[in-house]
């Protein structure tokens, strides 16, 4: 009888039973994880465990007592490869909050990459950890002395952080990576030896965690010396892609001013704007308190 | 000698031991003085007898080249010997100034606390970056906001019967990209030379001479004297000696002096605001949009002809419809194309200017119809429609939304839409500024 009703209900009320259910993802690929550990606890007791199948789905029953209460109880997922979880749900006459729960969990390789509520960006994989870091260091030391023009609070600069670790599969997954890590823009890339051996053609996909970049937009680096800290130059494509991830992270936040400036720094760099900044600007103009000085603007 | 002849001969000797020299520099390690800072201290304030102060900060060196001092020495040098200002103090800061894990402030923000708390007039700093065997150099000029409020700022006061307030322009940006500078990997290798050689001091203006000590860090020398790319200091404690100003620096490297030139030129302009700054070839964007600026808001002072000629003028060449883009043709330098440096400052200076031309016009045409009122003081009586007021603050304001946060643009906002009878936009164009003020 329960089984049959789960595909409509999704959460059913079975005598003393309370049934949650609900799938695992890996935050980066949307993927299910499966055989991951999924615990109901309430203070310290388990009162219902449940291991997820191949897809990440998962049904786990319980009893928590009489059936008119209001309970809290914490889900708790583990997997030996990814980050530990916990929800808290309630529990109203044995019925969850929530038919279905879908919970991302972080891959453990990436825990150390995350950003605690900086804006910039991730630099993932690119062929080597060296070029991670150089591509680190050319955003550091180029991108930021343009931004610092702006004398931007120094809470509010960018800064970006190397995590060779973070290696997506495939395209459509670049921007779960800026998710995931908390990142307004993530790029990663890879190199091409060039006939002579001594230089690599490099190749960046930018791309963020507001979907303005999909697919990522790739810009192609040409006879980069990979062996010097700073040799890894990137275009002036993608920094100012950079900057209008950046830009959308501070509009996301409703500095809707910073967003302008980002967008500002973005077209001086590109010695032009494109549809794209101009885009960005004018959600964040439209938010600005000055639009009450305009012609027709209400103060 | 008779009694006044002594009274001259004390009064020279106490001139000749109290009076500033014209040139003095300090080495100061940078760490020492951030961490003064961060502990709460107060500096100690260098070369305290100059009136002109500019610090310059050893290169940031992300790719550990070794020349970042000896670029700063060079800049150094250079601003020392060749700004003409009477009372000049050079700071030479050395050390790093990278972000770390203890303290995340960026170089740049590093530079400005330091500048902030020794009150300098002007501090340069820049970056070395290797491409392949080439160096590029970019060097960077700050002007500090209480400089920037004492000598690069401009109004105009408007008559009595507008309301008697002020419009206000500030040069921006403040934070000026001077030069960016390649260097081929064959003329780099004399730089590389000559690393440490600017503090070498020796007996005679030749590089065999004998080695007769070294500038000192932490005390202050004076230059005495000059011979061809030679200086003669003297320290504190005496000691006397030639030091070279731009050892092994030549064909580009001798490039990165009119970065430093046209530091030395700003402030000349401090001294004396006839000598205004001029760009020059090889200098980015931000010198020629600065020298434009700072040229187009002096004229606004000046009579009909010049508010139209230079202001206006020099206005369009970066705001509006006539934009100009591409390489200037006197300086070469190139010009971009889009927001120019400085956001919407060319909005705010093409407001001043056009404010000033209609009142110079409605001063002409009042004379013109009454003659005799030549001899009297007119000008508070001056009075142009709210009409055009009106038009000149919709303009700005169009401009605002691309520099949100200029808070000269919000306060001309303020006092044009004042005029023009629009108060509910006024006061929002106030409330703005006020807190812009009281966020910085």
């Amino acid at each position: 009888m329960i089984c049959l009703l789960v595909p409509f209900a999704l959460t059913v009320r079975s005598n003393a039973d309370t049934i949650v259910v609900g799938r695992i993802v890996d935050q980066t690929t949307e993927s299910g994880i499966g055989g991951a550990g999924i615990k109901v606890k309430s203070g310290g007791n388990t009162l219902g465990e449940a291991v997820t199948k191949q897809g990440g789905n998962f049904t786990v029953a319980f009893d928590v007592g009489s059936s008119m209460d209001v309970r809290n109880v914490t889900l708790l997922i583990e997997h030996e490869d990814f980050e530990e979880q916990s929800l808290l749900l309630t529990i109203t006459a044995g019925r969850p909050d929530k038919p279905a729960y879908n919970v991302f969990l972080l891959p453990k390789a990436l825990s150390g990459c995350q950003m605690q509520g900086e804006h910039g960006g991730v630099v993932g994989h690119f062929g080597s950890e060296e070029l991670a870091h150089n591509v680190t260091f050319a955003l550091t030391y180029s991108l930021l002395t343009r931004i610092q023009t702006l004398n931007l609070d120094v809470d509010f600069q960018p800064m970006f952080v190397a995590c060779n670790e973070a290696r997506p599969r495939s395209p459509l997954h670049w921007g779960n990576f800026a998710k995931a890590l908390g990142a307004d823009v993530f790029l990663s890339g890879n190199v091409e030896e060039k006939a002579d051996q001594n230089s690599y053609d490099v190749n960046i996909y930018v791309s963020d965690r507001f979907g303005l970049f999909i697919p990522p937009l790739h810009t192609r680096n040409h006879s980069v010396t990979l062996k010097e800290a700073a040799a890894a130059k990137l275009e002036p494509e993608t920094h100012a892609a950079i900057l209008l991830a950046v830009a959308n992270g501070y509009e996301q936040e409703r500095e809707y001013a910073k967003c302008v400036e980002m967008t500002v720094a973005a077209e001086q760099l590109l010695q032009g704007p494109t549809p794209e900044i101009q885009k960005s600007r004018q959600k964040c103009q439209a938010q600005l308190e000055n639009l009450g000085l305009v012609k027709g603007g209400t103060p | 000698m008779n009694y006044s002849g002594i009274k001259i001969v004390l009064l020279t000797a106490a001139l000749l031991l109290c009076a500033a020299p014209a040139g003095a520099m300090e080495r100061i390690d940078i760490e020492e003085e951030l961490r003064l800072l961060e502990q709460g201290g107060t500096l100690p304030k260098r070369i305290p007898f100059a009136k002109y102060r500019v610090a310059v900060f050893t290169y940031e060196d992300p790719d550990d080249t070794g020349l970042g001092n000896y670029l700063a020495g060079l800049v150094g040098n250079h601003i020392l010997l060749n700004s003409r200002v009477s009372s000049l103090g050079v700071l030479r800061y050395e050390g790093k100034l990278s972000p770390t894990k203890r303290n995340r402030l960026s170089y740049f923000d590093k530079v400005d606390r330091l500048i902030e708390a020794q009150e300098v007039s002007l501090a340069v700093w820049g970056m070395i970056r290797m491409v392949g065997e080439n160096l590029i150099i970019d060097t960077y000029s700050q002007i500090p906001r209480k400089i920037n409020e004492q000598y690069f700022a401009w109004k105009i006061k408007l008559p009595e019967r507008m309301g008697g307030a002020t419009l206000q322009a500030h040069l921006r940006p403040n934070r000026i990209h001077l030069q960016k500078l390649s260097i081929s990997g064959r003329s780099a290798e004399g730089i590389f030379e000559a690393i440490g050689q600017l503090d070498v001091l020796r007996k005679s203006p030749d590089s065999t001479a004998e080695v007769v000590g070294r500038l000192p860090k932490s005390q202050v020398y004076w230059v005495t004297g000059r011979r061809g790319d030679w200086a003669q200091f003297k320290l504190s404690s005496g000691l006397t000696g030639w030091a070279p100003i731009a050892e092994n620096c030549i064909s580009e490297c001798r490039l990165l002096l009119n970065a430093a030139q046209f530091a030395s030129n700003l402030l000349a302009y401090m001294q004396n605001r006839s000598k205004t700054p001029q760009a020059m070839a090889g200098l980015s964007t931000d010198t020629l949009a600065v020298t434009e600026q700072i040229q187009a808001l002096d004229a606004l002072n000046g009579n009909l002809q010049q508010i139209v000629e230079v202001s206006l003028t020099l206005a369009a060449r970066w705001y509006g419809p006539r934009r100009l883009i591409g390489q200037d043709p006197t300086t070469k330098i190139d010009r971009g194309k889009g927001i120019p440096p400085g956001g919407a400052a060319f909005a705010n200076l093409s407001t001043l200017a056009l404010m000033a031309l209609r009142l110079q016009e409605e001063y002409e045409r009042q004379i013109e119809n009454d003659p005799s009122r030549a001899r009297r003081p007119i000008y508070e009586n001056l009075k142009i429609s709210k009409l055009a007021v009106e038009s000149m603050a919709y303009k700005l304001a169009k401009a605002s939304l691309l520099d949100p946060k200029n808070i000269d643009i919000l306060h001309n906002l303020a006092v044009l839409f004042q005029y023009a009878g629009q108060t509910e936009k006024s006061i929002l164009a106030r409330s703005l500024a006020q807190r812009i003020q009281d966020s910085n």
